[in-house]
């Protein structure tokens, strides 16, 4: 609860965590600036949800950690009953929440502009809220790991400048076949591409895209691994 | 413990009773930080044992963390967070906690203040991490430099709080740069220079009102023929290897004395110190001593 309160009571967090996706979503439905979301409040919430997990799991994570890092909470906490195990769980069970919070206002922002073609697609929310989960943990992960690497001001110029990056050139906002070719077919196999078409696959087809969950599995495995190794309390 | 290639402390051997409190001293980079870290296991040694209350803090770190306080040299207060906020919920960590808004205002923090941590002056953050690590009434406390950069009153303040649990059974350890401070404090010192151990004795054997002598010589040397020569009463201690302290001496008959002793056994006169009987004076000898 600690952990979460803090999280929330940030204005800068929950700028980055609700107004930053909503905002985005609302101008993708409502404008023409993203054609290929315009017409669609599907796609765009699937887009946008991708926006929710990097802004949640990844940018806002890494951030809060690095500073908590160099304040020495994070040391400090360690040397509370909670532990080290419990710091971790923590900041695990705050970052779900805080996932959960951003997704969930998107989607009320999608049922409240969009109420029809949403729910639509009811059937699908679980397998949508698998592959959230997953891509939170992978988002995640890999931000301790960026959290644990660099000095504070470092991380939030890397992390913000990872974010903005992801959703504009990683096959988020702008579809992947609207990227040339060869960044595509990187991209695809990145965090913010593999997320966005898992999801996409699910909400708009009504299938499961094998290749893009697996992708966003394997960073999930491959960056919970990294992070337990470099992870540090100072 | 080795950090690389150097070596942060060298064969320190000590040993804290229960309910004392117990201060280190020495220059920084000495091995202070080192030692506490050492023994809540935040760090893990790379030779030699370290039990804290019985237990390896690096293997049994889980089962130690609800019976010990931690303040640390570098805060880790949350800077966002309110101080009643935030000591809440620390308090709620323990079993056993003290009133939060009593210790609060003890430490002269107002406990209704809307000021974030960061906010607060580095003598209010010191007071709050002193705060954090003694809420949860901990058998055991370690405080690395709790009043440094601390106001007069404000370390008067911690004192008073650290007398208050000392009284209530609580064994402290604390690292300080202030004679005053382990003066009024602490039951024993240790100082550490390049983290080896130069002075290890209870303050009895340090402190008199009327006056002290100190005789830096070779280790070990029969302290009795000295105690006798001298009118009784007066103490006479090895409080550390070659270091001789005689407790009261307040005549040029004692300290002629003293020095007709040292010169029996080789030490030249310019080793035989006379002082005010006060902690400040020994620390600097003791430190030379080393580097004899």
């Amino acid at each position: 609860m600690w952990e979460l309160s803090l999280n929330v009571r940030n204005g800068e967090q929950l700028l980055l965590v609700v107004v930053i996706p909503v905002a985005i979503f609302l101008a993708a439905t409502t404008t023409n600036f993203l054609p290929t979301l315009a017409d669609s409040p599907v796609t765009a919430l699937a887009t946008v949800l991708t926006v929710s997990v990097l802004a949640s799991a990844f940018t806002s994570v890494a951030i809060s950690t690095a500073f908590e890092r160099r304040s020495g909470a994070l040391l400090y906490m360690s040397t509370t009953p909670l532990g080290k195990s419990d710091v971790v769980l923590a900041k695990v069970i705050a970052t779900l929440f805080t996932v959960m919070l951003s997704c969930g206002a998107v989607f009320i922002a999608a049922l409240a502009t969009s109420f029809g073609s949403i729910t639509s697609m009811a059937l699908m929310l679980p397998l949508t809220l698998i592959i959230l989960i997953g891509g939170a943990v992978a988002g995640a992960s890999w931000a301790l790991t960026l959290a644990s690497t660099l000095r504070a001001e470092g991380v939030l110029a890397l992390a913000n400048a990872i974010f903005v990056v992801a959703i504009l050139f990683g096959g988020v906002l702008i579809p992947l076949d609207q990227l040339p070719d060869i960044w595509a077919s990187i991209a695809q196999y990145l965090l913010p591409g593999a997320l966005t078409m898992a999801l996409t696959s699910v909400l708009v087809n009504e299938a499961i895209d094998i290749s893009a969950s697996v992708t966003v599995l394997i960073w999930a495995i491959v960056g919970t691994i990294v992070a337990s190794k470099s992870f540090r309390w100072i | 413990m080795k950090f690389g290639a150097k070596t942060a402390l060298d064969r320190l051997d000590w040993r804290v009773p229960e309910g004392h409190i117990a201060a280190i001293m020495g220059a920084n980079g000495a091995g202070k930080t080192t030692t506490i870290q050492l023994a809540v296991g935040l760090i893990a040694p790379t030779a030699g044992s370290i039990r804290t209350l019985g237990l390896d803090p690096d293997h049994d770190r889980a089962a130690l963390q609800s019976s010990v306080g931690v303040a640390l040299q570098s805060g880790g207060l949350y800077p966002t967070a309110k101080p009643r906020a935030f000591l809440q919920h620390i308090a709620r960590l323990y079993s056993n906690p003290a009133d939060v808004d009593g210790t609060l205002e003890q430490l002269g923090i107002d406990p209704a203040t809307k000021t974030p941590i960061k906010r607060l002056s580095g003598g209010e953050q010191k007071r709050l991490a002193c705060a954090a690590a003694l809420i949860g009434r901990p058998s055991l406390a370690f405080l690395d430099e709790p009043t440094a950069g601390v106001d007069p009153v404000g370390k008067r303040e911690i004192w008073s709080l650290l007398e208050y649990h000392r009284a209530n059974g609580m064994t402290i350890v604390l690292s300080s740069h202030d004679p005053s401070e382990v003066e009024r404090l602490a039951d024993s010192v240790i100082v550490l220079r390049n983290g080896s151990k130069v002075l290890d004795c209870p303050l009895a054997h340090i402190l008199n009102p009327v006056g002290a002598i100190t005789i830096l010589g070779p280790a070990h040397l029969d302290t009795q023929t000295l105690a006798m020569a001298l009118p009784t009463g007066l103490g006479v201690f090895e409080v550390a290897p070659g270091l001789y302290r005689i407790l009261g001496a307040d005549s040029p008959a004692i300290a002629s004395t003293a020095a007709a002793w040292a010169a029996q056994h080789g030490v030249s006169q310019h080793n035989v110190q006379s002082d005010r009987g006060g902690l400040e004076d020994l620390v600097m000898i003791a430190i030379r001593g080393a580097e004899l």
